[in-house]
């Protein structure tokens, strides 16, 4: 008799919830999030440990322009554009030059549709044992390999191409979109690297426009060359560039100036063992323009900063729970209260207090027992999926 | 099946009070209770079914002495053996027609909500001629269609005694009649004692017992 | 110096190869051969290869798949060729631009060494400069670099030692070996290297023509005058380069012309015309019909010096 005395409460409870959607779902959208907001924290501290940490540990040592160590590192280990100051390709010289730590390059900040381009050598896809799903690597320049995750939404695999996105809408000097070969795509790696279109340093340099290949000068139309004299030609704007890179032009590509000034974003500096780790650090710790960090100590960092906020933020999610669920049993209260008249029917039918209290037990239980359920759910799916999401939420917002 | 014994009721507050030296409805009786407002019928009703004890005297119903009931056993008592059929209606609109006749069987575990239960629903339903708006809610119902819902509410626990206060009170004259005929007739059918308020004195000759509570109850 | 950062690029690539391979605390060992093969040192032009045959341990494998009628500065490998040289143990390039498809190759940093760099201050332009503008970057040079550095043997000796250097990394324990194999080496470039000079002052002051311009370190090293031209030895003189080269002669006589392999009979005759020797001068960018390159810069050297007088023909 017990139990179906409870189950008719449940019933009435639940007929009464659903026939005022609104003011059910609100309420139990402000109870979710309350109960959930503890969940993203600590699914966040995971993802921060997990993955944001792991990736990090694993690059042992992280060489850049003096500034934002964080940004560095952001913009180095997970590709989100943080519009770091470049180094030069000298400072990969000098790294190699110490005996002391191989030097990887990386050129970020530019984008190929909404996926990172990043310029690198081929060094790099062995320091992250980085395999091939299908395909080939990298072999000359204008060619691309794609990360897992780039390849799927962009439904391309080799033999295809995609286009690099101008940095500039309105750079001047006209730096136009490269086409290029998709010639590999990656295992999956679990990482950014999946969501990363991987090409050679120096097509990374042709994309921003540092390089570039043209027509022959020496055979082009006369309405191209502006004036010829001596041993000096002047091309006008009839000038055909070429925006792709081909078996045909491959060997019209070519760059301007000294090579050792190119930019290049960062350098990763992979020590021989921890001693020249140790050496290699002490040559840069009094440099005034460049920084050489480790970024395991920089997300830590991060990791220390999001557990004092979780801390903080705890404390005032739970004042907040505690005014949610004040204000939520005062809407309970008032809600009772304009249905006063049912109550007063209820009594007059012989319904006990004891009875009326467990049907608006039932009411509360049902949106708590909702919410925590819904809370639960959003835990789960975001430790489940949400981890790319969460790392994304972090960078973008760090 | 009602009676009262040198009852004295009064409000706490004000200085209303209701004293019945003697009062017998016979069982399967139609009685209406008439008075100017505040002469006290309701309250006649409410001490019948135990929602108000008195402060002397006895009240009696269906052979059971309801003044000396405890507050719970006198819910028991009204939900068991009592009907209640309001001017207001009081149905409630978050559960459809079906839902509201069965609604007294969810408010206490001496009811137990079983087919029997629903086919008696089904036939009340039938009987009072709404048996086709079940699935509706009630703001989708004319207001003599509640009142018919309201009815079988009343009567779905087969109980001893039905309480009308004014059912009729907010129906039109046309609906009023069809409504009163389908209360007694039901009443009648199943041997139910129906004691109801009114202040309409030309339904008065189709009772068979009129009580003017006037004469015992008001502020003086 | 930039040749130190090669070396020390490969050491550390070993010392990581090696501390991640097992782990332990003792002194680094070589990258041992892999379930894929032996180790493999590929090169870009035929002198490199020499080098590295000559002093590399039996088990190192040295490649130069370079087909046999292209020349290796000009070769354009495929993406598969390419490959093999992304999985080689030690890419042994040649500097000073030479082989420019590994400008637009991607190549393992790591793995690479610039045999070249820093054997001289700066390395001598090919002669072919030719300057233009083009957009708002103002003026600047595809300057050709003159890359058949190998002609100048002492040169060659130091880009030889850069290999000792990168073998000894890839084989420790076979250090010892590879340096008496690389004393050797150089006491046979040094040797010839000597012979050379002492013909090359039978030569000073003596305006020479060459076939093409490849012989920049060779006249540099050596103080020879070389003018260059550009014929083709498989090739007749058609009118045009006979004017040119008479032009060239009216302005600076010269007796004798470098070729990189035998002209044709006609042309010959054309020059004999002219009183103009031809001289054989094999860049040996890709290895000769007959014997290995020693051999073959002997011959050089030999021919070289009959023409100058300094040695009876052989």
């Amino acid at each position: 008799m017990g139990r179906h005395a409870v189950k008719d409460s449940l019933y009435l409870a639940w007929r009464y919830l659903t026939h005022q959607p609104a003011k059910t779902t609100l309420l139990v959208l402000a109870l979710t999030t309350f109960l959930g907001l503890p969940m993203v924290m600590r699914a966040m501290s995971s993802v921060i440990q997990r993955s944001l940490l792991a990736r990090a540990e694993a690059t042992p040592l992280l060489l850049g322009k003096k500034g934002s160590s964080l940004d560095l590192v952001i913009e180095s280990l997970y590709f989100q554009p943080k519009g770091v100051e470049a180094l030069t390709a000298a400072d990969v010289t000098e790294v190699d030059a110490t005996g002391l730590a191989q030097a990887i390059p990386l050129r970020t900040g530019l984008m190929s549709r909404t996926f990172p381009l990043v310029g690198t050598t081929l060094d790099y896809f062995s320091f992250r044992d980085l395999s091939l799903s299908s395909g080939r690597m990298l072999a000359t320049l204008g060619e691309c390999v794609l990360g897992a995750e780039a390849a799927q939404e962009l439904d391309l695999g080799p033999g295809d191409a995609v286009t690099t996105s101008p940095s500039t809408m309105f750079d001047l000097a006209g730096v136009y979109p490269l086409r290029m070969r998709v010639v590999g795509v990656l295992a999956q790696a679990h990482g950014p690297d999946d969501r990363a279109v991987f090409v050679d340093l120096k097509t990374a340099w042709i994309a921003e426009g540092l390089g570039h290949g043209h027509q022959d000068l020496a055979t082009a139309a006369g309405d191209v060359l502006l004036k010829s004299k001596n041993d000096v030609t002047t091309a006008n704007a009839k000038l055909v560039q070429y925006n792709e890179i081909s078996e045909a032009n491959l060997d019209s590509f070519h760059f301007h100036g000294d090579a050792e000034r190119y930019p290049v974003s960062a350098v990763i500096a992979v020590p021989a063992n921890e001693k020249s780790g140790v050496l290699l650090r002490g040559r840069f710790l009094d440099d005034s323009t460049r920084q050489l960090l480790r970024p395991a100590q920089v997300v830590e960092g991060l990791n220390d900063q999001i557990f004092r906020f979780e801390r903080v933020l705890r404390i005032i999610v739970s004042t907040v729970g505690a005014a949610t669920g004040l204000m939520f049993l005062l809407v309970m209260l008032l809600s009772w209260r304009l249905r006063a008249d049912e109550l007063r029917t209820m009594e007059r039918l012989g319904c006990s207090r004891f009875k009326a209290m467990q049907i608006m037990g039932a009411e509360v239980f049902l949106m708590v027992g909702t919410s925590v359920v819904a809370a639960a759910l959003f835990g789960l799916l975001m430790t489940q999926y949400g981890e790319g999401w969460l790392q994304n939420l972090i960078l973008r917002g760090s | 099946m009602i009676e009262l014994r040198n009852v004295l009721f009064r409000y706490a507050e004000g200085a209303f009070s209701l004293e019945v030296p003697a009062l017998r409805v016979e069982t399967a009786a139609r009685a209406a209770a008439i008075g100017p407002s505040g002469s006290g019928k309701t309250t006649l009703l409410n001490l019948v079914s135990g929602i108000e004890r008195p402060a002397r005297g006895e009240v009696h119903t269906g052979g059971t002495r309801v003044d000396a009931l405890s507050p719970a056993e006198r819910r028991a008592f009204r939900i068991t053996r009592i009907g209640f059929v309001f001017q207001e209606f009081l149905l409630l609109d978050y559960l459809d027609v079906r839902q509201n006749i069965l609604y007294p069987y969810r408010l206490h575990p001496e009811l137990r909500l079983d087919q029997e239960a629903r086919d008696r629903a089904e036939r009340l339903a039938e009987g009072l001629g709404v048996r086709r708006l079940l699935d509706r809610r009630p703001d989708e119902l004319s207001q003599g269609e509640r009142q018919r819902v309201a009815i079988a509410r009343a009567l779905v626990t087969s109980p001893e005694l039905i309480l009308a206060d004014e059912p009729t009170g907010n129906l039109d004259p046309v609906t009023k009649n069809e409504v009163l005929d389908l209360l007694f007739e039901q009443c009648d059918a199943l041997g139910m004692t129906l004691l109801m308020v009114t202040h309409d004195h030309a339904l008065l000759d189709r009772f068979t017992q009129v009580i003017d509570v006037s004469k015992w109850g008001g502020t003086p | 110096m930039a040749s130190e950062s090669n070396l020390a690029r490969l050491l550390t690539v070993c010392l990581i190869l090696a501390s991640t391979a097992g782990c332990s605390k003792k002194a680094p060992s070589a990258p041992q051969a892999t379930a894929q093969g032996p180790l493999r040192v590929y090169a870009v032009n035929y002198p490199l290869s020499y080098f590295a045959t000559r002093l590399a341990p039996s088990d190192v494998e040295v490649r130069l798949p370079v087909p046999e009628s292209v020349d290796p500065a000009y070769w354009r490998p495929s993406a598969d060729i390419i490959a093999e040289y992304q999985a080689a143990s030690v890419i042994l390039l040649n500097g000073a631009g030479y082989a420019g498809w590994t400008r637009y190759a991607t190549l393992p940093r790591a793995k690479t060494l610039v045999t070249a760099q820093g054997c001289r201050e700066a390395f001598l332009p090919s002669g072919e400069n030719v300057e233009h503008r083009h957009g708002p970057g103002g003026a600047h040079t595809h300057a050709d670099t003159a890359f058949t550095t190998w002609l100048d043997l002492r040169l060659a000796v130091c880009q030889a030692a850069h290999v000792r250097d990168a073998l000894s990394m890839l084989s420790p324990g076979e250090q010892k070996a590879i340096e008496a194999r690389f004393a050797a080496l150089e006491q046979d470039l040094l040797s010839l290297d000597e012979r050379l000079r002492g013909v090359a002052k039978r030569l000073v002051g003596q305006p020479l023509l060459a076939s093409h311009p490849v012989y920049q370190y060779l006249a540099d090293a050596y103080e020879l005058s070389i003018e260059s031209l550009h014929f083709e030895p498989d090739q007749a003189l058609d009118a045009e380069a006979l004017a040119d080269l008479d032009a060239r002669l009216d302005a600076r006589p010269a007796s004798w012309m470098l070729w990189e392999a035998s002209p044709l009979p006609s042309t010959e005759r054309e020059l004999q015309d002219r009183r103009i020797e031809v001289v054989v001068f094999e860049p040996l960018a890709q290895p000769p019909r007959e014997g290995d390159f020693l051999e073959a810069m002997r011959n050089n050297v030999a021919r070289l010096a009959c023409a100058a007088g300094a040695e009876a023909c052989p």
